[in-house]
C-alpha cells in the first residue's frame, strides 16, 4: 500500500546475507562456482583426455543403459571418446569465450558510452543511429558474417560476439551518464570548476560500476547462448577444440541412435545459463538499493 | 503534431535503413570471393573476370554500392548468384513460410505468456507464482537447438507424433512452433508478471477496491490497460524475432523460409541474397517499433500530448 | 494553516443512540523481513450520524492504517488485522468476507484519498471512473449513469462538466482531481465519508476550494465524516469531534473545543503550542523534542518526549487507558490531572524552556 506505511528496506544487508534468503539465486550461483571449479580442475575432474579416441568402445550408450559401461559414464561419441570427459572440457571454451566476451563488450561498451553521453550533440546521434543499425541486425547473420570474413576460430568468435554484443553495455552506460550530468552533484562539480573529464570520473563512474556489475552475469548467459548456437551451426568454435554447442551440433546426425552425445552436453549449457540468469536477475535486483524492495516479489 | 513526428520517425528509419546496407554491404565484400566459389580451382583468370561481369561484381566499391541502392529503390535487389531468381523473388518465396511459422508461434507465446504472467502476478511468492517464475526463467534460458533435437527425439522419433522436418502439413508446423515460442512465452511472461505487480501495487487500485469493485473486475478493467505498455515492448521485439531470426530452427527442421535462405546464402556467399534478407530484418524491425510506439499512445492517453 | 480561533460555545454532538460506526480495540500490524510493525496498537472510537470526527496526529502515527483496515484496504500480506472489531450498521466489518465488504465500499461507505494523481486510474476518462461507481451498485443503464456523472460534476463545482467528463485525469488540475475523486465518492449517497488527508497534496489555494466543495458534501449529503489528517487547521475548520493518535494509540478524544481548548493530553498540547500564532510573538517555533518512534516505546506511547512525565516509572512501565476526564472527553495520560483547566496554546508553561 503505497504512502501509508514506511516499510523498513533491506538495504542494509550485505550481499552475502541477503541471497541467503533467496534460496534459488543461492543455488544458482553456488551452480556457477562449481561449474568454473569443473572448468579449472578439468585435467583431474575428467576420466579421460577428451581428444582419445577408443575405436573399441564407439557410440556406448550412459553407464546406467544397455551395453553402457561404469568406464564411459556419460557414453561415447562415434569416435569413442569419452562424453563426459568433453563436457567438462568443454567447459572452459564455453567459459572463457563468454568471460572475453563480457570483458571486452564491458570496456568498449562503457567507453563509447561514457563518450556520447558526455560529449553528446552529433557524436550523440551519431552514436544512437549506430547502435540502432547494429541492434535492428539479425544477431546470427552478423555473426555469420563476421566469422566468414576473419575465418574460423577462437578469436574470430570472440570478435564477432564482441560486435554484436557491445552495444548494450554502451547504452546502458549512455543512459546512466544522461540522467546523472543532469543531477545535482554533478552540475556542483563543475560550477566548483572540475573539467568535464575530472566529473565523469569522479562522480559518475562510481554510480556506474554497480549497476554495470549486476549485469555481467546476465550477459555471460546470453553470450554463452550465442556462441552455443553458433558453434552448433558450425561457424563457432572450431574442432579439434570443443564447446558444449558444437558437442551438440556434431552429434546431430546421431539423434537417434545416441541422443545421450545431444541430452548431457546440452544440459551442461541449459543448466549453467540458467543459473547465469536466475543469479543475474537477483543480482540486478540487490545491486539497485532502490529496488531491494522488490526481493522476493 | 503528429505528424511531425512520424515524419521523424520515417527519417531515423531511413537513416538506420542506411546504415544497415552499408554494414551488410561492407561484410559481404570482405567475406570473401563468390568467383572462386563458383568456378573451378583451375579456371583461368579470364573465365573470372568475366564471371566476375556477369555478376556486377567488376565495379569499384563506391560504384557497386550505388547500383545496389539504385536499383533497390527500384525494387530490384539484383539476382542470386547460385539461383537463377531474382533475390527478392527468392525472398518472396521464402516469406509466407517464415510468417506462417512466426504467426503461430506468436500467438502461442503472446497467449500462454500472459496468461500465466497475469496469474502469477494476483499471487506472489505463491507456489503457482513460483512455478511460473521457473518456467519463464528455463523458457529464456533455453538453447533453441537443444530443445528441438529433443523433441525430434521424443516426439517425432520416439512417439511418432509429427514428421520429423520438412514443411507442407500442419503436423509439420508443431515442433517448430512450439521450439520457437519457448522463450518468448519466457520473456513475455516475466514482464507481464512484473508489470501486473507494480500495476496492483498503485495507489488507483486502491481506490477501485473503495469503490466496492472485486479482483477480477479490477485487473480487466483497470490494472491491464496500465501493465500493458512493458509487455507490448517486449512483444514487439520478440515478435520481430521471430520473423527475422529463426536461422536455427528452420535450419533444424528444413523449414523453407527466410532464415533457412539466409543460412544458405551465408555459406554461398550470395551476396544479394544476403542484403536482400538484411534489408527485409530493417523493415521488419522498423515497422514493429513504430506499430509498438502507435500502441502505446492507445495504452496511455498521457502520451498523445506529447511531442517527442 | 494557523488554528483559527472558534466561537466559545461548544457545538452540540450529534447523537443518536448508537454509532454509526463503532471501532474497538483495533490492532494492525504488518510483518516484513526487518521484523513486525506495529502500525495500530489497540485503537477504539466511535463515529455517530451526521457528525465529522477527526483522526489527527503525525506521519506514522498509524491513522490512515487504522482507518484503512476498518474497510480492508490493506494488502494483506504484509498487512495484517490482528484483533479488534469494527461494527457498522451491526455487522463487524472485520469478520465479514471481500464480497460482502465490497457491497458496502463505496456505496454505504465511501473513501477520498490523498493524491488524486495517482489514486485516479491515468488510461481511463474522469466520466467512465464515475459510471463505473454507480453503476456497481445502482442499476442504471449507461445513458442515466453519464447524466448523473455530469451532476455530479457540476455539483463539485467542475465547469463544463459534459465536455469535462471524456477527459482524462492528467488532463484535470489538481484541486478538480481531487473534486472529482468526491464526485466519485459522493455519487452513492454513502452514510460514512472517509476523508484520508484530502488536502495534504494539493497548494494552499487550492486547499480552500476543495475543503468548499467537502462541506458542500457533506451538508447535501448528511453523511458522517472521518477526516484524517495533520493539519490541526483543518480540524479546527471542520471537525465535530477529534482522536488524537501517536504511535498506533489514541492518548486524547473529546469534541474539537475541549482539544483546542481544554487539552488534556501533554501530546495535544505539545501538537497546539507548535502551531505558528498570529497573536503572539514568538523568537522561534516550539516543537516537542525528540522524533516520532520507530520501535513501540514500553509503557506510554509518548513517554521519551514527554515533559509531563518527567522521568517517572508508571510511565514507563503501564500504558495508561483512556480516562474521562470531561463530558465525552477522554485522555490517555497517567497524570492528566497535573493538566490545569483552560490552558491555551501560547500559555502552556513547559519546563524545558
Amino acid at each position: 500500500m503505497s504512502g501509508v506505511v514506511k516499510l523498513p528496506s533491506s538495504s542494509g544487508l550485505p550481499l552475502y546475507r541477503l541471497i541467503i534468503r533467496d534460496k534459488f539465486a543461492l543455488a544458482s550461483a553456488l551452480f556457477l562456482v562449481a561449474i568454473v571449479l569443473m572448468a579449472l580442475l578439468a585435467p583431474i575432474l575428467a576420466p579421460f583426455d577428451p581428444t582419445e579416441l577408443h575405436l573399441r568402445d564407439v557410440l556406448r550408450p550412459p553407464a546406467w543403459q544397455e551395453r553402457g559401461t561404469s568406464l564411459y559414464l556419460l557414453g561415447t561419441d562415434g569416435l569413442g571418446r569419452d562424453n563426459l570427459s568433453r563436457i567438462i572440457y568443454s567447459s572452459r571454451i564455453s567459459l572463457s569465450v563468454a568471460l572475453a566476451v563480457v570483458a571486452i563488450t564491458l570496456v568498449i561498451g562503457t567507453l563509447v558510452g561514457l563518450m556520447t553521453g558526455v560529449l553528446r550533440g552529433r557524436v550523440d546521434q551519431c552514436f544512437m543511429a549506430i547502435t540502432d543499425a547494429v541492434m535492428a541486425f539479425p544477431g546470427l547473420l552478423m555473426i555469420m558474417a563476421v566469422v566468414a570474413v576473419l575465418g574460423g576460430g577462437l578469436t574470430t568468435i570472440i570478435i564477432a560476439l564482441s560486435v554484436r554484443y557491445w552495444t548494450t553495455y554502451a547504452r546502458v552506460v549512455r543512459g546512466m551518464v544522461i540522467s546523472l550530468r543532469e543531477t545535482d552533484f554533478v552540475l556542483a562539480a563543475q560550477v566548483l570548476g572540475g573539467s568535464q573529464w575530472h566529473a565523469m570520473r569522479t562522480h559518475m563512474l562510481p554510480n556506474i560500476v554497480s549497476p554495470l556489475a549486476a549485469l555481467i552475469p546476465l550477459e555471460l548467459g546470453r553470450t554463452m547462448l550465442a556462441e552455443a548456437s553458433v558453434s552448433f551451426l558450425g561457424f563457432g568454435v572450431q574442432p579439434p577444440m570443443t564447446s558444449w554447442g558444437l558437442l551438440v551440433g556434431g552429434a546431430r546426425d546421431y539423434i537417434a541412435s545416441a541422443p545421450w552425445l545431444i541430452i548431457y552436453p546440452g544440459m551442461a549449457l541449459f543448466l549453467t545459463i540458467l543459473s547465469a540468469n536466475v543469479f543475474g536477475s537477483w543480482l540486478r535486483l540487490a545491486a539497485d538499493p532502490m529496488h531491494r524492495g522488490r526481493l522476493g516479489t | 503534431m503528429l505528424l511531425r513526428y512520424l515524419v521523424f520517425r520515417v527519417g531515423r528509419a531511413l537513416v538506420t535503413l542506411a546504415l544497415m546496407s552499408m554494414m551488410v554491404f561492407g561484410l559481404t565484400r570482405l567475406m570473401g570471393d563468390p568467383v572462386s566459389l563458383l568456378v573451378a580451382i583451375d579456371a583461368s583468370e579470364e573465365l573470372r573476370e568475366q564471371t566476375r561481369e556477369r555478376l556486377g561484381l567488376d565495379g569499384s566499391l563506391t560504384e557497386q554500392f550505388t547500383d545496389f541502392v539504385l536499383s533497390a529503390l527500384q525494387g530490384d535487389f539484383g539476382n542470386s548468384i547460385y539461383r537463377s531468381m531474382s533475390s527478392r523473388d527468392l525472398l518472396l518465396d521464402a516469406l509466407p513460410a517464415t510468417l506462417l511459422l512466426a504467426a503461430v508461434a506468436a500467438a502461442i507465446a503472446i497467449l500462454v505468456g500472459v496468461s500465466i504472467g497475469v496469474v502469477a502476478s494476483l499471487k506472489p511468492r505463491s507456489w503457482l507464482d513460483t512455478v511460473v517464475s521457473s518456467i519463464s526463467m528455463a523458457g529464456v534460458s533455453m538453447p533453441e537447438f537443444w530443445i528441438a533435437l529433443l523433441l525430434i527425439f521424443w516426439l517425432a522419433v520416439g512417439l511418432g507424433l509429427v514428421p520429423t522436418s520438412g514443411s507442407g502439413t500442419w503436423l509439420h508446423l508443431v515442433m517448430p512452433a512450439i521450439v520457437l515460442a519457448i522463450r518468448p512465452i519466457g520473456s513475455i511472461a516475466q514482464v507481464t508478471r512484473s508489470s501486473m505487480i507494480d500495476q496492483m501495487r498503485a495507489d488507483y487500485v486502491v481506490t477501485a477496491y473503495a469503490k466496492g469493485l472485486k479482483t477480477p473486475t479490477i485487473v480487466r478493467r483497470h490494472v491491464l490497460k496500465n501493465a500493458g505498455i512493458p509487455v507490448v515492448t517486449m512483444g514487439g521485439v520478440e515478435i520481430a524475432d521471430l520473423m527475422t531470426g529463426a536461422i536455427v530452427v528452420e535450419t533444424i527442421f528444413n523449414w523453407p523460409g527466410v532464415g533457412r535462405l539466409a543460412s544458405h546464402a551465408m555459406q554461398t556467399i550470395d551476396y544479394p541474397v544476403i542484403q536482400t534478407v538484411v534489408f527485409w530484418a530493417a523493415l521488419i524491425t522498423i515497422v514493429m517499433n513504430l506499430l509498438v510506439d502507435l500502441s502505446y499512445a492507445w495504452l496511455d492517453p498521457r502520451t498523445r500530448q506529447e511531442t517527442r | 494553516m494557523s488554528a483559527s480561533q472558534q466561537d466559545s460555545t461548544e457545538p452540540p454532538v450529534v447523537e443518536t443512540d448508537q454509532p454509526l460506526l463503532s471501532v474497538r480495540g483495533l490492532v494492525t500490524e504488518f510483518v516484513t523481513p526487518a521484523g513486525i510493525i506495529h502500525a495500530v496498537n489497540d485503537v477504539s472510537f466511535d463515529v455517530y450520524s451526521g457528525e465529522t470526527v477527526g483522526v489527527v496526529g503525525e506521519s506514522g502515527s498509524g491513522k490512515s492504517v487504522a482507518v484503512r483496515s476498518v474497510l480492508g484496504l490493506l494488502s494483506q500480506p504484509p498487512g495484517r488485522i490482528v484483533a479488534g472489531e469494527a461494527v457498522f450498521e451491526g455487522h463487524d466489518l472485520l469478520r465479514l468476507d471481500n464480497y460482502a465488504l465490497s457491497v458496502i465500499r463505496g456505496s454505504d461507505i465511501a473513501v477520498i484519498f490523498q493524491d488524486p494523481g495517482t489514486s485516479l486510474n491515468p488510461v481511463l476518462t474522469i466520466g467512465s471512473q464515475i459510471s463505473e461507481a454507480l453503476r456497481i451498485h445502482q442499476d442504471i443503464s449507461r445513458t442515466a449513469a453519464r447524466r448523473r456523472s455530469v451532476e455530479l460534476l457540476q455539483m463539485v463545482g467542475i465547469p463544463n462538466a459534459k465536455a469535462r467528463l471524456d477527459e482524462y485525469p492528467h488532463q484535470y488540475s489538481g484541486g478538480m482531481r481531487q473534486r472529482a475523486m468526491i464526485a466519485m465518492a459522493m455519487a452513492n449517497r454513502p452514510k460514512l465519508l472517509i476523508a484520508d488527508e484530502p488536502t495534504t497534496a494539493l497548494d494552499v489555494t487550492t486547499q480552500a476550494q476543495v475543503l468548499d466543495v467537502l462541506k458542500l458534501a457533506k451538508k447535501e449529503s448528511e453523511a458522517a465524516t472521518i477526516l484524517i489528517t495533520h493539519d490541526l487547521g483543518l480540524i479546527a475548520e471542520m471537525a465535530d469531534r477529534v482522536v488524537v493518535m501517536y504511535a498506533g494509540r489514541v492518548l486524547e478524544t473529546g469534541s474539537v473545543f475541549d482539544i483546542f481548548h481544554r487539552p488534556r493530553h501533554p501530546y495535544t498540547i505539545g501538537l497546539l503550542a507548535s502551531l505558528p500564532r498570529i497573536d503572539t510573538e514568538l523568537d522561534s517555533l516550539h516543537s516537542i523534542r525528540g522524533a516520532p518512534p520507530t520501535t513501540l516505546p514500553t509503557g506510554c506511547a509518548f513517554h521519551p518526549r514527554c515533559d509531563l512525565g518527567k522521568g517517572r516509572a508508571r510511565c514507563a512501565e503501564e500504558v495508561p487507558h483512556l480516562n474521562d476526564v470531561g463530558v465525552g472527553h477522554r485522555s490517555a495520560c497517567h497524570f492528566h490531572e497535573e493538566i490545569k483547566d483552560e490552558v491555551r496554546a501560547g500559555d502552556i508553561n513547559l519546563e524545558h524552556r
